[in-house]
């Protein structure tokens, strides 16, 4: 799989700015209320010792992917790219996937008449763009690419990446400096 | 910023990558201009009022009465020879020299804006001390360490993307960034080391710092005695009293911790750089604060360097100058243009002390209010009391037309209300102080056409000015804004077919600005027009120098009184012959801070990352990521006062009897300071349409018109307030 796809997030370097989840809301067009990408904060310490981490969140892509499990009609598979994606005409909107995703990140958008995520910009891909988040990025904080490609390949060497994890389902989203206590502090990007 | 098109309607917005200063990047409120264009509450047709002034009644009518109403307010005041009785008062003036020019050709001097509630005190600080610009430009992506004085440039400060984006860059590289403020903002909380202040003390601080590199012997002492108006000795006098420890009884910041960071800093050098805003200035000691903060940049000799404390202007008329011909200036001064109480601004930033423009009203007496994207009822100190009163006041106010996209607050007091095309409606040139530190050009055009009759206010104060008569036509030729930025942007090479290709015109010829100072000028002494005096070149019949002698040479220098940076101004000492300011960069202490009790607590505002100070809350996306506003306090505090999160709490200023109270629900975080309470602006809008309305409060409410005597701008955080718990 080392032509698959991954997302790095560089912690380090995200501001906090939401242009990623914003530049997704104005790519994609989901629900109003919903967000397939979105920035979680979480405050740590007391003052003045105090701390606050950014955290963007969004599909994990996972390699064990719950939902795809959950799903009755196998509307959702995995692509060769390695990217978990969901079959609008398949979709019969029947929502196991919303709950067995232990991070929130599908809801069932009925205006599309199928449950919707993050696909990594799929469309743009396509077209040879980056996604929506990478490409509005200030700070660079953001890149999805093969694990072959060697930019990838490169900020991985860094060292410090790890995964956002709540149950063990191998996430292809890995961030740097997501240290476990503000791992475990992240709420599901659903609100729910 | 690049705009994807289908069937007429915004798709998609993307950064420009040959912006030299966003490079392709755009921030959350860039990605949601869509929600702006497609607002469905915005104005669309002009409207003239049919109830009561403020009452929110309107009827449609067309453009041409729109226009004939307002000229045949202001054809008589020009016909009288009174057209100092305009006052165009605006908010955001991104038209690059239009309304000023509509002012000038009309020859009122009342083009008053919100900069002094705005950055006006910095600005002032660097216009005395270097002369060239009223705005760093530092080379962030080439620097190492960065002292941050009280901006939250990851959230908002001008052009704060560039800026972002290179100090990301820089500190992958290795360099540091460390912030005071009294709140862990986004950059405070991003930095490598955030270190919380008291209120107003940053000029403190900073001259401590000061102390310990010249005491060190870390200070570039090549630079201090070449290129500043004073020699090493003075500096190292003066900074002599501001010891970490006095700086630690007043900041509350450990002197250890200033001794560390002033080593760290002068080592550095170079490449570092300061940077500051609202947190350091926007207090009635602003601007000495501001003088102090950038000294530091001269202390260590890194003011133009390569990574250090850079400038260059960023004024696209400088680059491309408009076509002609251009009315003269009017010189008339009133005191609602040029308040006696401000001389300093009057020489170096004038019509920008905001704070005393609604209090002047009336005394100098108005017959017109033309209003351009201002929304004072919401943004001005007391906007929604005291603002809102002189707008109500068909005396003081006679007549008021506003030019606005939107249904603000400002708009509902208007009479006449025309509704204009926005950024991504109309034409323009337009340019930033670029951080690549080269200047340029960029092209704003229609991506889209405005939704009903909306016009270009181009076309809308090109039309007035041609139908009051024909001298004021003489400077308003082109009947559409297109064809006026088509003959501007022939000053550009290439042109508008150019433009149109790349966006960008970027000055590729133009050296980078690192030490302009040290730039040559060529010299004739012989040339009949030149005399020098000292080691400095005047013009013949000038006064005011334009190059020095340095070496074997003549260089620019800095754009003073004596082509040196400004450590001393005798220009104060003359303006106020009573000895009230000092002329050295000092720290002058808040008094009302020291005598507050304990239950009392300053109040401080600041900008999220998604929001505007008032011009973003009709936008979906954005209020979905924020879209309230309560105080922050800080837990420990709030524990102790039995005030829980998210209870409801009133504040009250006892000193400020025209204050409203304000009903605000408890935030407690341990991201603030003990002795101080923030709520963001953005929010308590009582008009702006569905989405806007009715969400959270306005903290301007409470917050008194008060500025600093010599720099002029509003003290924004510095109202003592009282947190009282509902019971």
């Amino acid at each position: 799989m080392s032509d698959a796809l991954l997302m790095l997030v560089d912690l380090a370097s995200c501001s906090g700015c939401h242009a990623c989840a914003v530049a997704c809301k104005a790519e994609h067009r989901p629900m109003p209320g919903t967000q397939r990408l979105r920035v979680q904060y979480v405050e740590t310490g007391a003052f003045p010792d105090v701390a606050r981490s950014f955290v963007p969140t969004l599909c994990q892509h996972c390699t064990d992917a719950p939902c795809m499990e959950a799903c009755p009609v196998s509307a959702i598979s995995r692509a060769d790219d390695g990217t978990v994606e969901i079959d609008v005409a398949s979709c019969v909107c029947s929502g196991p996937c919303v709950s067995a995703c232990p991070y929130g990140a599908i809801a069932i958008d009925l205006g599309v008449g199928a449950a919707q995520k993050c696909d990594w910009c799929a469309s743009r891909r396509a077209r040879g763009e980056r996604t929506a988040c990478e490409t509005t990025c200030p700070t660079e904080a953001l890149v999805v690419g093969a694990e072959n490609d060697p930019r990838i390949a490169a900020e991985l060497a860094r060292g410090g990446y790890g995964t956002w994890e709540r149950e063990a389902t191998a996430p292809r989203v890995r961030y740097r400096e997501l240290p476990l206590a503000i791992a475990e502090r992240l709420a599901r990007i659903d609100g729910d | 910023m690049i705009a994807t098109v289908v069937d007429g309607r915004i798709r998609k917005l993307d950064g420009n990558p040959r912006d030299p200063n966003s490079r392709g990047k755009l921030c959350a409120k860039g990605q949601a201009a869509i929600n702006m264009v497609e607002d469905p509450d915005r104005l669309q047709y002009p409207l003239r009022r049919t109830g009561a002034r403020g009452e929110g009644r309107f009827e449609r009518i067309g453009w041409d009465e729109a226009i004939a109403t307002l000229v045949a307010k202001l054809q008589p005041l020009r016909a009288s020879g009174v057209p100092e009785r305009l006052l165009l008062l605006y908010g955001r003036d991104r038209t690059n020299g239009l309304l000023e020019r509509f002012t000038d050709a009309f020859g009122t001097p009342h083009k008053l804006g919100h900069r002094g509630l705005c950055s006006l005190n910095k600005r002032m600080a660097i216009r005395a001390a270097i002369g060239d610009t009223d705005w760093e430009t530092s080379d962030f992506e080439n620097a190492r360490y960065i002292l941050n004085f009280g901006s939250n440039f990851f959230e908002a400060h001008q052009g704060h993307i560039g800026m972002l984006a290179r100090v990301a860059t820089a500190r992958r590289a290795g360099a540091r960034l460390v912030t005071f403020d009294v709140r862990l903002s986004n950059t405070a909380a991003g930095s490598d080391r955030f270190v919380p202040v008291v209120p107003g003390t940053d000029g403190a601080i900073a001259l401590a710092i000061g102390h310990v590199i010249l005491e060190e012997g870390l200070a570039d002492r090549t630079f201090i005695d070449a290129w500043t108006n004073a020699s090493h000795a003075t500096w190292r006098d003066h900074y002599r009293p501001y010891t970490p420890q006095f700086a630690e009884g007043v900041s509350g910041v450990a002197a250890e911790t200033i001794v560390a960071i002033a080593r760290e800093f002068a080592s550095a050098a170079p490449r570092v750089t300061t940077v500051s805003n609202r947190g350091t200035h926007a207090h009635p000691n602003g601007f000495y604060n501001e003088w102090a903060v950038t000294a530091l940049n001269a202390l260590v000799g890194s003011i133009g360097a390569e990574g250090g404390w850079c400038y260059l202007p960023g004024d696209v008329n400088r680059l491309a100058p408009q076509p002609g011909p251009h009315p003269p200036k009017p010189t008339l001064r009133t005191e609602l243009s040029h308040p006696r109480a401000y001389p300093l601004v009057n020489e170096l930033a004038p019509r920008a002390v905001s704070s005393a423009t609604f209090g002047e009203i009336g005394k100098t007496q108005i017959d017109v209010l033309l209003s351009y994207y201002v929304n004072a009822s919401m943004t001005w100190p007391h906007g929604p009391s005291a603002v809102r009163d002189v707008l109500l006041d068909e005396e003081k106010v006679p007549f008021h037309a506003a030019i606005d996209a939107f249904p603000s607050e400002h708009v509902q007091l208007a009479d006449l209300v025309l509704p204009d095309a926005t950024f991504l409606e109309r034409w323009d040139l337009d340019a930033r102080n670029a951080y690549d530190l080269r200047p340029y050009v960029g092209l704003r055009q229609p991506v889209v056409a405005p939704p009903g009759e909306c016009r270009d206010v181009r076309e809308i104060l090109g039309a007035v000015a041609r139908a009051i008569d024909p001298e004021m036509a003489r400077y308003f030729t082109h009947e559409s804004a297109r064809a006026f930025v088509e003959d501007w942007a022939r000053a550009v090479p290439g042109g508008l077919a150019g433009l149109q290709e790349m966006g960008v015109w970027v000055d590729a010829a133009a050296p980078l600005a690192y030490r302009p100072y040290l730039w040559p000028v060529a010299v004739d002494l012989d040339d009949g027009m030149t005399r020098v005096e000292g080691d400095l070149v005047y013009r013949a019949g000038e006064t005011w120098p334009v190059a020095r002698r340095f070496g074997d040479g003549y260089v620019r220098g800095f754009a003073t009184a004596d082509r040196r940076f400004q450590f001393e101004l005798a220009r104060i000492a003359e303006l106020w012959p009573g000895g009230e300011h000092p002329t050295r960069p000092t720290y002058r202490p808040i008094v009302e801070h020291s005598a507050m009790a304990s239950d009392e607590f300053v109040l401080v505002t600041f900008k999220w990352n998604v929001h505007t100070q008032s011009r973003t809350a009709n936008q979906p996306w954005l209020m979905e990521i924020v879209g309230d506003n309560p105080m922050w306090i800080n837990d420990v505090v709030a524990r102790e006062r039995g005030i829980a999160h998210g209870a409801r709490c009133t504040l009250v200023t006892p000193s400020d009897p025209r204050a409203m109270p304000l009903e605000v629900r408890a935030h407690c975080t341990p991201a603030i300071a003990p002795r101080v309470v923030a709520i963001s602006a953005s929010f308590g809008h009582t008009a702006y349409g569905r989405t806007a309305r009715d969400r959270g409060v306005n903290p301007n409410a409470l917050i008194a018109p008060s500025t600093d005597p010599v720099g002029g701008g509003q003290a924004w955080n510095d109202t003592i307030v009282r947190v009282r718990p509902e019971v």
